[in-house]
């Protein structure tokens, strides 16, 4: 009985020995993405059709706000940060305070939708004012007759993304002029599946998201048509949004990628080119726009001149 | 000689294990009040403790923790409306009128419903329950304080259930017969003698369902929304204490942040509250048994 229980132990070190060095390598190629709710559809597309063609590749990619994406890069938690919106200026300080160097390209671009419930009939556009009217911090707008006297008395639910979304920080400096200025009682969550959800369940609901988040959803969800700044009302479109005249809410969507792991990993560098490649077609595929092919050669180059350095 | 030395190293491992949770419990407990201890310096604790309004991260900042207490209090009151009675009647159904066959099929079933995973019990809530209630309430919201807490009624329904068959098994045979010899029927005597002796027990069953409720995250935060209001409107979408702690550990906050030394303040009040529960649970049970 002794004998055999010294063979056992021995022979159980040495599988955790191996099961760690496994896990340890497993590990080493994993390529980290953290970030935007709304730009992670694209880059969850092209981590599926990367692992198709690369099968020893693991691409693991997690939501918590393009904010939330900004400080993992900044304490070094992430390969990759998928962002609704530009790196900030005291991100950028952060940044350089941890002496991390970063990459910022834009791979597409999208519309925010003012989104409203399908049994609302009662609205089809609407002003920057009004939005700035429902929105701004400390409005007390509860019901739609105050939008617009001419609007049925129906109670507004709003429903918007966090403070560590993206898309929050854009609209927010869009509509209410400042960046994180935003009424207290909005149902808030960086998640925009909840926000769906959020606004097919209420009827005088109103929320915003990534164009994506609607076109897969326009069951549930209806479009209001922006008043844009030659006076015109516009829905949110491809076509729309690519000609400039769906404004101000179209933004490009951008991932920010770790240079010191693009130089490094090869795995990394890969999957960027890949990004490249992949983004037009996917990112259509997934319901946002393709940049301009001027505008991925400007990518391309950009990467390039990086790992030549 | 030997026996002696082996007696005494497991002495002093047993001694190892239990220093090892004291520790822990003292290093936790330290931690959040040293947080907090900070946290105060910049935020008057009146403001704290009586503000109504609760938006750490948006401007202007406001650190009222009332809507999150109430929030949670709400869950654990609408939980326990609903869990108690039908958890006693399930008790006595067990203790006094079921066969011994059914028994047995239905205890196991009740652990069953006590191990499901809570984040399930979010998701039945937000699918299941709510577009149920709308029927029943058109002007429900979406993400509401009443589907939340019918599901942790359900959570917290195996706890009381099983603790009041405990302990209405425990009571002596001599109070139940000595009914049945005076003439009562079943339902007096477990009404007049036996819930009125077992009273202690059931209220600390109580109180532990009450904690388990206050400290349910997955499920609320999934169901119940996270917009802190201040409000008895079970049909609102509200936030817990709970579910507060998830949206911030799962956003972004950076380190240092007033809005991050929330985060000690807060589990400290809920440790502060369980404990409170807790005691005052123990307190039922010592002081009368």
């Amino acid at each position: 009985m002794r004998k055999n229980r010294g063979r056992e132990m021995k022979f159980n070190l040495l599988l955790l020995c191996f099961a760690m060095l496994a896990s340890t390598n497993i590990y080493a190629k994993t390529i980290i993405i953290k970030g935007s709710s709304t730009v992670y559809p694209i880059s969850e597309a092209v981590a599926e059709e990367y692992g198709k063609i690369h099968r020893q590749a693991r691409v693991s990619i997690s939501v918590g706000g393009t904010g939330s994406g900004f400080n993992a890069l900044i304490h070094n938690k992430t390969d990759i940060v998928n962002a609704s919106r530009a790196i900030e200026t005291s991100e950028i300080k952060a940044t350089k305070q941890n002496g991390v160097e970063y990459v910022g390209f834009a791979i597409a671009y999208d519309a925010i939708v003012i989104a409203v419930n399908k049994k609302n009939t009662w609205i089809s556009q609407i002003t920057v004012d009004q939005l700035h009217k429902i929105w701004a911090s400390g409005s007390k707008v509860l019901n739609w007759k105050q939008v617009d006297s001419s609007l049925p008395d129906s109670k507004l639910s709003l429903y918007s993304p966090g403070t560590a979304s993206g898309t929050f920080d854009y609209f927010t400096h869009a509509v209410n002029g400042q960046s994180g200025l935003i009424r207290t009682d909005s149902t808030r969550n960086e998640d925009a599946n909840v926000l769906v959800r959020g606004v097919e369940g209420n009827t005088g609901a109103m929320g915003y998201f990534g164009y994506a988040y609607y076109v897969n959803n326009t069951n549930k969800l209806r479009a209001l048509a922006v008043v844009n700044n030659q006076g015109k009302a516009v829905f949110p479109s491809q076509k729309n949004a690519l000609n400039g005249t769906y404004n101000p809410l179209t933004r490009p969507l951008f991932i920010y990628v770790n240079v010191k792991k693009l130089r490094e990993s090869k795995e990394v560098q890969n999957f960027v080119k890949f990004y490249f490649a992949k983004a037009k077609d996917l990112a259509q595929e997934v319901g946002y726009f393709p940049l301009t092919p001027k505008e991925k050669e400007k990518n391309i180059a950009t990467l390039r001149n990086i790992l030549k350095n | 000689m030997r026996a002696k030395l082996i007696d005494k190293i497991i002495h002093i491992l047993l001694l190892v294990c239990v220093s090892v949770s004291l520790l822990t419990t003292i290093i936790v407990i330290y931690i959040l009040l040293k947080e907090s201890f900070v946290f105060f310096q910049s935020v008057s604790f009146i403001s704290f403790f009586t503000g109504t309004q609760w938006h750490p991260l948006l401007l202007p900042r406001a650190f009222g923790v009332l809507p999150l207490v109430g929030g949670s209090l709400m869950i654990v009151f609408f939980s326990i409306i609903i869990a108690l009675p039908f958890g006693l009647l399930v008790a006595i159904y067990l203790n006094s009128y079921a066969k011994a066959s059914v028994c047995t099929v239905v205890k196991p079933v009740l652990e069953v419903l006590g191990g499901i995973p809570t984040i399930v019990y979010g998701y039945f809530g937000l699918n299941f329950v709510t577009p149920m209630l709308k029927h029943i309430f058109p002007s429900i919201q979406v993400f509401n304080a009443l589907s939340a807490s019918i599901v942790v009624s359900m959570m917290i329904l195996p706890i009381i259930a099983s603790l009041c068959d405990d302990a209405l098994a425990a009571l002596p045979d001599k109070l139940k017969y000595g009914g049945y010899a005076l003439g009562a029927m079943p339902s007096e005597v477990m009404m007049y003698i036996l819930l009125p002796a077992a009273r202690s027990r059931v209220g600390a069953a109580v109180v532990l369902a009450m904690s388990r409720a206050i400290g349910e995250t997955m499920a609320v935060t999934l169901a119940a929304g996270a917009t802190p209001t201040l409000t008895w409107n079970p049909l609102k979408s509200i936030q817990t204490i709970t579910s507060y702690i998830v949206q911030i550990s799962s956003g972004n906050v950076a380190m240092g942040d007033v809005a991050y030394k929330t985060l000690f303040v807060i589990a400290a009040l809920l440790f502060c509250i369980t404990l409170t529960m807790n005691m005052f649970s123990n307190h039922f049970l010592i002081g009368r048994k």
